[in-house]
């Protein structure tokens, strides 16, 4: 909240004047005031872009405040002045240097970095003449019916003022009374005008405390006191100012009560209207499964390494990089064919020795299914299709001799390079699984005309000419358009034959079996239906995920 | 065709009819009483001397005679210069005020001074009698003159400032009645004056050979006491307000300025105001000339408005969270007074330039006119400003009263929300189910029906535009930053604004949407889809109290009570809200003793009432924490939240709201007093209304230049970013009727002008020229229409349930914001960069652009997606 609250008054001796100002300070207090005072960026309402608050003579008629209206300001008188509490009544703790303490603080229990600093003027001089400025103006400038109440006022060179006038009672002023304002400046009057509701009801609240207070005191010294004649008023006029608030209110730590206030207004004020973001994640919630974000999250940035081996079976030594490159290195058919087993729920197989080329090639495929498949990466013996989807074991180990088609098997060799520096190439060899063509119908000229859509499309896509970052990024789509027929898909399942039946069902009055309303779903979905396994293995996986 | 069908199907054309009720229907829509009388208009000059001239009041004119063309009844002598001048000697029909010495303020005196003027303030220019008034003085005149010296008080303050900028002022009158005055103060120098009008204004003439005022203009378009009523058709010469409104400056910028607009050069009266002309003679008779002594100085005006409140909290709400809108109107206002005063002001000596011989203007001879002078009353009948005054009310009136766009419910009985449907959802978890159900029904239906060949595949390129333009649903399928706290100058209201206008993009364009047609049942049923697709987020409004000290004792020593749940937070609004329900009933039982009603709401006045009583004794407040640093430490005083607005736990009841005219407890109906994200879609009107983000009609055309004027108007707002001004304001327009979609725009750009002054501020420079285009829309949005055409699919064949489905399009829309994220980079990182003008977004590309299919092939989209997609990646 980047708003002065401050307590001003009408001195029968100086005129308006400032007694008391809360502000906001952030830990970076210097840019804040040089951020409040110049533009605001972001979505704030309109602030001009000029400078504002800048300190011009003028703009006041009353030359007197003008003068007045210098970074020290006069010496005030008892009527204007502000005090802190004396030291006894700071209770048992001893106050070091009293006497340089220039007011209060307050921490913001919601949030740490901010503090509330009150003390008679603000510290920064261009805030300081706005202060001053509002005071004036709203004492000996804006009307008010009857003295008493809020109003706004404000221009984008001086900042919006709400101003809360209210008289208190004293039997010793003109008239019995004292004209004071509660005034809240600020540079956005949108805000400031929505915030008009809440900040009148707080000013009247505590000014209904002082004048009450007040109220009380008078009475008393109205009995005590002969009413002030003329005569009394004069000799009073010349002799003494009138009594401080504190005085007159007879309350020692006044200042105390009204910082604290003025807090806390600037806190609730700043914090009363809120924005609540809502995303249709939080609206359904179920759609946050699977949904991976991180390559979309700071689109700007680019985290991926561009150093990516355009060949890759030279220089992947080490690790494989991502699909593409295990595209390359196995082939476009034999990579088809491992993607497939794998996204159709066959077992995957790994055997061999190298570790590092094992690992990555697991993180590649897993990652295709969002962890929603279990991998054993350091397996021995053989494990079931029940126990893993993916099973990494060395070479050694022996595999039971019925294995078939619903395991593919992807061997990796080591061949020690000729070449000098330590090298490797990798060769590798699939066994077992299903081939493409042995799904759905065969087509005569053996292209991959069953249309397989999943690994179809995925092809495509690795086939195109992006950087590995628009490639990670189109990929990262890829599996977000999957995931989210395979929701569907996952839900239709669940909800089986408890599908809402108030809905028109397809065919006038036939009641559809739900293996046929499956494959009008997937139809539905833009799959084919030779992608059934692949959407039931993907609908595993979420639901483990 | 379709719709002959539709149409000849008397059974079902009452189930429409039935079904159009529930979606819009009649069934009481409960806005704040509000009518023309409850609004005042004021224009007033303060001389620098003691008067203050009356230069126009709205409530002097006649407003609930429907037939007020009849000014003969206002009779000059009433009012002649022999009184108005002096002040005192006729306080109550003299339209200059006399201010009392303008020295400081005496204390002691206000209160006399207070009680002598509210004496003399008419309590009610309705109300007043004719019988208190000498037989002579006949007509309304006198009868009207109330509390205007307080107004001028208020509005200029009682000492004159220097300052000659643009001054905004509210006050709040609790007396005769509550009112609201809102004051734009702004002078005028005679530097505004000297330039010659014709040589900079010559766009003015393309209308002022059209500016002939139909009759029912003269300030009676608000005749009527309902808001239904307001909402009649008035016969306007639309043509006129179309450019009235077009070129304006703004605020700040006049002192810089040197000159503006004049008015129209020539007028051709209406018969009717020709029979006004034995008065305007009458008038200009008596004119007095004055304080000519400053010729060089400047004088200050104000333009004004009373907002009578007749204790309704919900318009008083209304009209402090909707001050940007309020305010935009004003300014209106003011640039219209500015531009007639400066013509008043300024001698049009050449006859030339004046036609016909019933222009108040035509006699050089006697509208001499200083500086200074203005004759009282001046803009009373001036037909123009009549007509600026009547759209103003009107326009008001209408974002106040008219029906929202609200939710299909079947069940009849409970036929009470009326809001729109992203937002609804969004707030009310359960509401989501139901609402989800309404949703794909009424989208099955309506992709059923009009969207196929035959039918332009209406509703697709509708949603394709909406989706284009209405950008706001971007950042709820987002990874989305919160965006409170993150700044402190951040404005909630201010943002909701912005995102329902679509303000997100760059550049920043304004989008609205009109869907019209004489189907009002079908036309509710794409209102209501469509504000699913146009969203913004919920504010909440934390209503919040310091805890007496006392209690806050009591709390500490029995449990840390955590006041402040920040909605920010994990925690859901709801969960928040109970907690704090729980505390409040906690405290209350501690302080018990109240009756113990049943509902929470009196749980919470009863504690706010012994709140403030416990507040007066705690003047005392102890002081514990002393800080080694120049400043003592106050502890933060404990607060606890009463009631947080919406509610989202909240189900209302008829019950609830039949006993919740309070502040802290709104019915859903009555939310939209509270900020713009309810207050901005209107349902099916009779006649447009301004500013309304998504609002269907019969019929368009003959409201297009009321509606071109608001585009333009909406170039002026102030910018929602500071980096960018508003440089484009649209309007999707589907028409049900002929089954196309087009887009009508305004386009400011930064033209030279030959002999004008350079542009002094952004925001003036903005407006000086205007491009309008029409673009008609026939292209679908292949992603968009799969999308739709999938869940209607889903939703009807399959029978899968509707927040599956609604689920499946948040899906597809991620996918395109994802997508357009790819553009995004890829553009930047391709070496073939995509070259797609920012023109792009509003014409079809041009033959010979290329369209890069490299991009279309990487992200896997149609061609008729890339306008879709560069819109959206606009936002990023």
């Amino acid at each position: 909240m980047n708003a002065i609250v401050s307590l001003v008054h009408f001195c029968e001796a100086d005129g308006p004047s400032v007694i008391f100002c809360t502000q906001a300070f952030h830990d970076n207090a210097a840019e804040d005031v040089e951020e409040c005072l110049s533009a605001s960026n972001g979505r704030s309402s309109p602030v001009p872009a000029r400078t504002i608050l800048e300190k011009e003579n003028g703009t006041l008629s009353n030359k007197k405040d003008l003068l007045n209206a210098v970074r020290s300001g006069p010496a005030s008188c008892a009527s204007c002045a502000f005090s802190l509490p004396p030291p006894d009544t700071l209770g048992d703790i001893k106050v070091l240097n009293y006497s340089e303490k220039k007011g209060f603080k307050t921490e913001d229990d919601e949030n740490p970095l901010i503090t509330y600093v009150g003390s008679r003027y603000p510290q920064h001089p261009q805030l300081y003449s706005a202060v001053r400025q509002a005071c004036v103006r709203s004492l000996s400038c804006e009307f008010c019916q009857g003295r008493e109440g809020p109003v706004l006022f404000g221009d984008d060179k001086n900042g919006y003022v709400l101003s809360y006038m209210f008289k208190i009672r004293d039997s010793q002023a003109r008239g019995f009374q004292r004209l004071y304002s509660f005034i809240f400046l600020m540079t956005d009057r949108i805000y400031l005008v929505a915030s008009w509701p809440f900040l009148v009801s707080k000013f009247k609240s505590l000014a209904t405390d002082l004048q009450l207070k007040a109220s009380q005191i008078f009475e008393k010294e109205g009995s005590t006191l002969s009413p002030s004649s003329p005569d009394q008023y004069l000799r009073r006029r010349t002799n003494q100012p009138l009594r401080s608030l504190v005085d007159l209110l007879k309350t020692k730590d006044l200042f105390v009560y009204i910082h604290a206030n003025f807090s806390w207004i600037l806190k609730a004020c700043g914090r009363r209207l809120q924005e609540k973001h809502v995303n249709d994640q939080t609206l359904f919630p179920n759609t946050s499964f699977l949904s991976q974000h991180s390559v979309f999250h700071t689109p700007t940035e680019s985290n991926v390494d561009n150093k990516i081996p355009s060949n890759s079976m030279k220089e992947s030594s080490t690790w494989i990089e991502n699909l593409k490159s295990l595209q390359d290195m196995l082939g476009v058919v034999n990579f088809r064919k491992l993607i497939l087993n794998f996204i159709r729920g066959n077992q995957l197989i790994i055997c061999g020795s190298d570790s590092k080329i094992i690992k990555s090639i697991v993180s590649i495929i897993k990652d295709l299914v969002s962890n929603g498949c279990s991998v054993m990466e350091n397996g021995t013996d053989y494990q079931p299709i029940t126990k893993c989807n993916i099973l990494c074991i060395p070479t050694s180990t022996k595999i039971p001799s019925e294995m078939n088609f619903l395991n593919i098997f992807l061997h990796i060799y080591n061949i020690p390079s000729k070449d000098e520096d330590s090298n490797k190439t990798i060769r590798f060899n699939l066994e077992n699984g299903i081939d493409e063509h042995t799904i759905g119908i065969v087509n005569v000229n053996k292209s991959y005309s069953p249309p397989n859509l999943y690994i179809n499309q995925l092809s495509e896509i690795l086939n195109l000419n992006l950087s590995p970052e628009l490639m990670n990024m189109r990929l990262e789509m890829f599996k977000e358009e999957w995931s989210s027929k395979v929701k569907q898909y996952l839900r239709f399942i669940i909800d089986g034959d408890n599908i809402d039946p108030g809905v028109d069902k397809p065919v006038n009055g036939l009641i559809i079996s739900n293996s046929l309303r499956q494959l009008e779903l997937i139809r539905y979905l833009d799959v084919n239906e030779i992608d059934l396994p692949t959407l039931k293995f993907l609908s595993d996986c979420l639901k483990n995920a | 065709m379709l719709q002959k069908l539709f149409r000849s199907k008397p059974t079902s054309k009452n189930e429409d009819d039935k079904h159009a009720q529930s979606l819009l229907g009649t069934d009481p829509w409960s806005p704040p009483s509000f009518d023309a009388s409850q609004i005042r208009v004021i224009v007033c000059q303060d001389t620098g001397d003691k008067t203050k001239l009356t230069l126009f009041d709205s409530a002097y004119s006649t407003p609930n005679t429907s037939d007020n063309r009849d000014h003969t009844n206002i009779e000059p002598s009433s009012w002649s210069g022999v009184n108005f001048l002096s002040g005192n000697f006729l306080p109550k029909s003299s339209s200059a005020i006399n201010i009392r010495s303008s020295t400081l303020p005496r204390i002691q005196d206000s209160t006399h001074d207070e009680s002598k003027r509210r004496s003399l303030d008419s309590p009610n220019p309705n109300r007043s009698n004719a019988n208190t008034l000498p037989p002579s003085n006949r007509g309304n005149l006198r009868k009207t003159a109330h509390n205007i010296d307080l107004i001028g008080d208020m509005m200029f303050g009682t000492v004159p400032l220097s300052y000659k900028g643009m001054t905004t002022k509210i006050h709040f009158m609790e007396s005769p009645k509550p009112q609201i005055l809102l004051t734009k103060l702004f002078s005028i120098n005679p530097s505004d004056l000297e330039s010659n009008p014709s040589v900079r204004r010559g766009s003015f003439s393309s209308t002022s050979s059209d500016t002939s005022l139909s009759t029912s203009t003269q300030g009676s378009a608000i005749t009527t006491n309902g808001p239904r009523n307001a909402s009649k058709p008035i016969s306007e010469s639309s043509s006129m307000f179309f450019d009235d409104f077009s070129e304006f400056c703004d605020d700040d910028s006049f002192r810089a300025v040197p000159s503006y607009a004049s008015l129209p050069s020539s007028f051709r009266i209406d018969p009717s105001i020709h029979g006004l002309q034995d008065y305007e003679d009458s008038v200009i008779l008596v004119w007095k000339m004055s304080s000519l002594k400053h010729p060089s100085r400047s004088f200050m005006y104000s333009v004004g408005v009373v907002l009578s409140l007749d204790d309704n909290d919900l318009l008083e709400s209304f009209v402090f969270s909707h001050f940007a809108l309020l305010e935009n109107k004003l300014h209106q206002l003011y640039s219209n007074v500015f531009k007639i005063i400066c013509h008043l002001l300024r001698k049009s000596p050449s006859p030339s330039t004046i036609s016909g011989s019933h222009s108040i203007f035509n006699t050089p001879t006697r509208h001499r006119i200083s500086a200074s002078s203005l004759s009282s009353l001046v803009l009373q009948n001036d037909p123009l400003w009549l007509k600026v005054v009547t759209r103003f009310k009107t326009s008001l009136l209408g974002n106040v009263a008219l029906p929202r766009v609200r939710a299909p419910l079947h069940d009849l009985r409970a036929h009470k929300q009326k809001e729109p449907l992203w937002l609804t959802m969004s707030t009310f978890p359960h509401k989501r189910e139901k609402l989800a159900k309404s949703f794909m029904s009424e989208l099955s239906y309506l992709l059923e029906k009009y969207d196929d060949e035959k039918s332009n595949f209406f509703i697709s390129i509708l949603i394709t535009n909406i989706l284009m333009y209405h950008l706001s649903w971007v950042p709820t399928v987002a990874d989305f930053e919160e965006r409170n706290g993150k700044n402190l100058f951040y404005d909630p209201l201010w943002a909701q604004l912005g995102d329902l206008y679509g303000v997100m993009g760059t550049p920043s364009i304004m989008s609205r949407t009109i869907i019209s047609g004489t189907d009002e049942n079908t036309v509710c049923r794409i209102l209501f889809v469509l504000s699913y697709f146009i969203r913004c987020n919920e504010i909440f409004e934390r209503s919040e109290d310091i805890i007496p000290l006392e209690l806050q004792r009591e709390e500490e020593s029995k449990t840390s009570l955590n006041c402040d749940k920040n909605l920010s937070s994990e925690s859901t609004p709801s969960d928040g809200n109970v907690l704090h329900k729980k505390e409040a009933e906690t405290l209350d039982t501690q302080n018990k003793n109240e009756s113990n009603d049943i509902t929470n709401i009196n749980h919470n006045k009863s504690h706010k009432r012994s709140e403030s009583q416990h507040k007066r004794v705690i003047i005392d407040f102890p002081f514990t924490d002393i800080s080694v640093e120049n400043f003592l430490d106050v502890p933060m005083p404990k607060s606890q939240i009463q009631s947080v607005i919406p509610d989202p736990s909240l189900i209302t009841t008829d019950k609830d709201k039949n006993a919740a005219n309070t502040k802290s407890f709104l019915s859903a109906d009555q939310l939209f007093v509270k900020s713009y994200g309810r207050s901005l879609m209107a349902g099916y009107c009779e006649k447009y209304m301004s500013d309304f983000v998504l609002m269907g009609l019969p019929k368009l055309d003959e409201f297009q230049d009321s509606l071109a004027a608001d585009l333009k108007n909406s170039l002026r707002m102030q910018p929602f970013s500071l980096q960018e001004p508003v440089s484009k304001s649209i309007c999707i327009s589907g028409q049900l009727n002929t089954l196309n979609c087009s887009i009508l725009g305004c386009e400011a750009y930064n033209g030279h002008i030959i002999g004008g002054s350079p542009p002094v501020t952004v925001q003036e420079d903005h407006i000086r020229n205007v491009n309008e285009y029409f673009v008609p829309l026939n292209t679908k949005s292949e992603y968009v229409s799969t999308m739709l055409h999938q869940c209607k699919n889903l939703y009807t064949k399959i029978g899968m349930p509707a927040e599956s489905c609604l689920e499946y399009l948040e899906d597809r829309l991620r996918i395109l914001y994802h997508k357009a994220i790819m553009y995004k980079n890829y553009s930047a990182n391709s070496s073939t960069a995509v070259s797609i003008s920012s023109q792009y977004l509003f014409v079809q590309p041009s033959k010979n652009e290329q369209v890069p299919v490299n991009v279309l092939e990487a992200l896997g989209l149609h061609k008729s997606d890339l306008q879709l997609i560069y819109a959206v990646s606009s936002t990023l």
